[in-house]
């Protein structure tokens, strides 16, 4: 069947913002932990639109290590019924209050005014738990931003209704499944604008997120990070009485407790990132990329023409993930591998290329057809094997066993990836150890044109050494960075905390961060040209609407083969599983589910087809009398199978 | 630098006094007001006594003087906007001249204090 391919590409925006440079519109670098938070959340009603009925804050202040209150206050809805506003002036905790005798009660306009506005000038970290519901819960008004998300209106003037417009709005986008991006827009004066930027906002979902790679609820986060006081066991009413102000206060402090937890477990990690630009552990890998002195690929390997990295992200595809045998409960083994991308890293030694001087590619053709006729199995078994696999071919596929994406239902329309028997007329670009892995599974020797190799010379300066964690030094110039990350987590398995932070960063930095692509909408009228490469494609033309951003790390000629080692472990496993006359029921990146009994022999299928059926299946054959109906000449075609 | 009853406020001064002056202490040359929270560059500006969308009515006030006064009249809840309403007016009139007699009183005392200093 034919199918159109359609294939990542490499941009180069000409005249775009990335390429000015507006070190001299940035402020001047604020402290880590600045010396003000004002730690808030508030309470709403239970319908559908879930309105404002009062908030609780404290502004904090900054000693020695710790924030501490120096001001409680509530806030309540500026149209909130006057017997509400009464029970909320009234409310006497048993405790006693922080400051004074009396907790300072403001209507909402009052509190963002002397309160929220005058924080975010005084560059406080603007501090909750799932902050943008808050914000959007003390908002009058809101648009749809450019960038996918939402623009809050704080503050109006007071009879008119209309939006102040020499206070900013709040800005709120997604950028991952957690994260939100928090900005301040423009206000209009020109004077004010600089004092508008030291607004910072964390999120300690967010930032718990970036530490832990969990999402946690606020209990689940003050349960993790062992931070006091609890949160109240409570079912809010949104109603406002004596008990769910109590329950408000608490939370508010529980989050201050969750604030300060946190903050000993961030400033454990030696790194220069603020913790409200912590959006996820790759946020933090990067950090410790930095930490110890890696200077940026793209930036460090200028030299490398982008017609390369073209070449990179036309071979480039994600983890392997399919679905081979389905309808029919069958027992399985599955096999995981452990740490993959970091493991392929340390195999393919990307961590000499990632802290090179410099880097050359070299034209290695002959080299590479001699390593494909000789390859074998076992040899893939060798570590030191690899090291020979960082090379990407121009080949003309022939029934090679690529990654390929394609549109392969009609009733979706949405583009798959899946492994298949590929024959194209045009020839296409593939990194090395897909070419190693088709050759095992498929026995064809691919038809290579063309291969070059990426190869290291020296080591970059400002390499410095660094703690994990504070615990662990590491070497960048003379360790490898992912076998150690990988081997220390071996050793702290006792230490809990430590071995799983660990695992977060040997993935954070193994292999996401080289291929980081933010999507970033473009001002219609300033849409400038691109250059895009991809293959042997070359073309110029207009920015589309949206454009993928590259991440500081960026740089495909690392990530696109390091997805390919993913693959090609998996491509092992599952030879060796067919070797021994099995199959697998799926896999998917780092993991192949085998079909196995517990006690070996024959697995006997539900619909009473005896066995033995034949070994083993070519991709094309249909596997499944009910699959080859609905699926016609899918990649996901079954078999009714049997296995020892 | 104490800390007002609007600590956030005071923050807010503290932070932009430092980043406008490098420090806490900066003094006003002029009037020797060493409190840094309110000193900018040195101008006269004309303050509206009661916002300029309700009077004309002025007086001349340093930079620091004017971000106190203004500072004082948010204190009492002088918003900068006209009301259509006549009482709330009215009110925002009452309240901004008190504000303004208060600021005249206290620097009565300061100067009065000042002269028994001297003798």
């Amino acid at each position: 069947m034919i199918h159109d391919l359609y294939l990542r590409a490499h941009v180069v925006v000409h005249g775009g913002n990335d390429e000015k440079d507006d070190s001299a519109r940035r402020p001047r670098s604020p402290k880590v932990w600045p010396d003000y938070a004002l730690v808030w959340d508030t309470e709403t009603t239970l319908d559908l639109q879930q309105r404002l009925n009062f908030g609780v804050w404290r502004f904090c202040q900054l000693q020695e290590r710790e924030y501490v209150t120096i001001q409680e206050g509530l806030f309540y809805r500026d149209d909130l019924p006057s017997s509400d506003i009464e029970t909320i002036r009234a409310y006497k905790p048993k405790g006693g209050f922080i400051q004074g005798d009396e907790l300072e009660v403001l209507s909402r306009s009052a509190f963002v005014e002397r309160v929220f506005w005058e924080c975010v000038r005084a560059g406080a970290l603007i501090v909750g738990y799932n902050l943008s519901f808050d914000i959007s819960r003390i908002a009058v008004d809101w648009t749809a931003a450019r960038n996918g998300g939402f623009s809050f209106v704080l503050s109006q003037l007071s009879e008119r209704k209309l939006n102040n417009v020499h206070r900013p709005r709040i800005r709120i986008a997604p950028l991952n499944g957690v994260a939100e991006q928090f900005e301040l827009t423009a206000v209009r004066r020109k004077n004010d604008k600089q004092r508008w930027r030291r607004g910072r906002f964390i999120d300690l979902h967010t930032l718990a997120f970036a530490l832990t790679d969990d999402s946690y609820s606020l209990a689940g986060a003050i349960n993790a990070f062992g931070s006091r006081p609890e949160k109240m066991e409570h079912e809010p009413t949104g109603c406002v009485t004596e008990k769910e102000i109590t329950y408000a206060r608490q939370d508010v402090e529980a989050t201050l407790g969750l604030l300060n937890a946190l903050k000993h477990e961030y400033e454990l990690h030696p790194i220069a990132l603020r913790p409200d630009k912590a959006y996820s552990p790759a946020s933090i890998g990067k950090a410790y990329l930095r930490a110890m002195g890696i200077k940026e690929p793209m930036q460090k390997f200028a030299d490398i023409p982008p017609k390369i990295h073209g070449i990179a992200m036309a071979a480039y595809f994600g983890g392997r993930a399919e679905c081979r045998n389905r309808r029919w409960p069958m027992p399985v083994v599955p096999v995981d591998l452990t740490s993959e991308y970091p493991t392929v890293d340390a195999l393919l030694g990307i961590w000499d290329l990632l802290t090179a001087e410099r880097i050359t590619i070299e034209d290695a053709t002959e080299d590479i057809r001699a390593l494909l006729a000789a390859v074998t199995l076992d040899d893939l078994f060798e570590p030191a094997f690899w090291k020979k696999l960082n090379f990407y071919t121009r080949i003309l596929p022939e029934g090679d066993v690529l990654p390929v994406r394609s549109v392969y239902g009609s009733k979706s329309g949405t583009c798959n990836i899946g492994l298949n028997e590929l024959y194209s007329k045009q020839p296409i670009s593939v990194a090395g150890p897909d070419l190693v892995a088709s050759l095992i599974l498929s026995g064809h020797i691919p038809i290579v044109q063309e291969a070059f190799r990426i190869v290291p010379h020296g080591k970059q300066a400002g390499l410095q050494p660094t703690k994990l964690r504070g615990a662990i030094s590491i070497d960048p110039t003379n360790e490898d960075f992912f076998t150690r990350v990988i081997e220390y987590r071996k050793q702290n398995k006792a230490n809990d905390r430590l071995q799983y932070f660990l695992k977060i960063l040997a993935n954070s930095t193994s292999y996401g961060t080289y291929l980081e692509l933010n999507p970033l909408k473009v001002d219609a009228s300033k849409r400038p040209r691109i250059s895009v490469y991809s293959g042997e494609h070359i073309f110029e033309q207009l920015v589309p609407e949206t454009i993928e951003q590259p991440g500081s790390f960026y740089f495909p000629l690392l990530g696109a083969l390091i997805t390919s080692g993913g693959r090609l472990l998996l491509a092992m496993i599952e030879r060796c599983v067919r070797d021994a006359t099995g199959t697998y029921l799926c896999c998917d990146t780092d993991a192949l589910t085998i079909v196995a009994s517990k006690d070996g022999g024959w697995v006997e299928l539900p619909d009473g087809t005896p066995p033995p059926l034949k070994h083993f299946h070519g991709r094309k054959s249909t596997r499944s009398h009910i699959d080859s109906t609905l699926f016609l000449h899918t990649i996901t075609k079954l078999c009714r199978t049997f296995y020892a | 630098m104490a800390l007002s009853h609007n600590p956030a406020r005071t923050a807010r001064q503290m932070t932009e006094a430092i980043e406008e002056h490098g420090t806490e202490q900066a003094v006003c040359l002029y009037c020797g007001n060493t409190d840094p929270r309110r000193v900018r560059p040195r101008r006269i500006q004309n303050h509206h006594l009661f916002s300029e969308e309700r009077d004309e009515a002025t007086v001349l006030a340093c930079l620091n003087c004017h971000a106190g006064a203004h500072d004082a009249l948010q204190d009492a809840e002088v918003a900068m906007s006209s009301e259509k309403e006549p009482t709330k007016f009215a009110r925002a009139i009452f309240r901004a001249f008190a504000v303004h007699f208060e600021i005249l009183a206290k620097a009565c005392w300061r100067f009065a204090k000042k002269m028994e200093e001297k003798k």
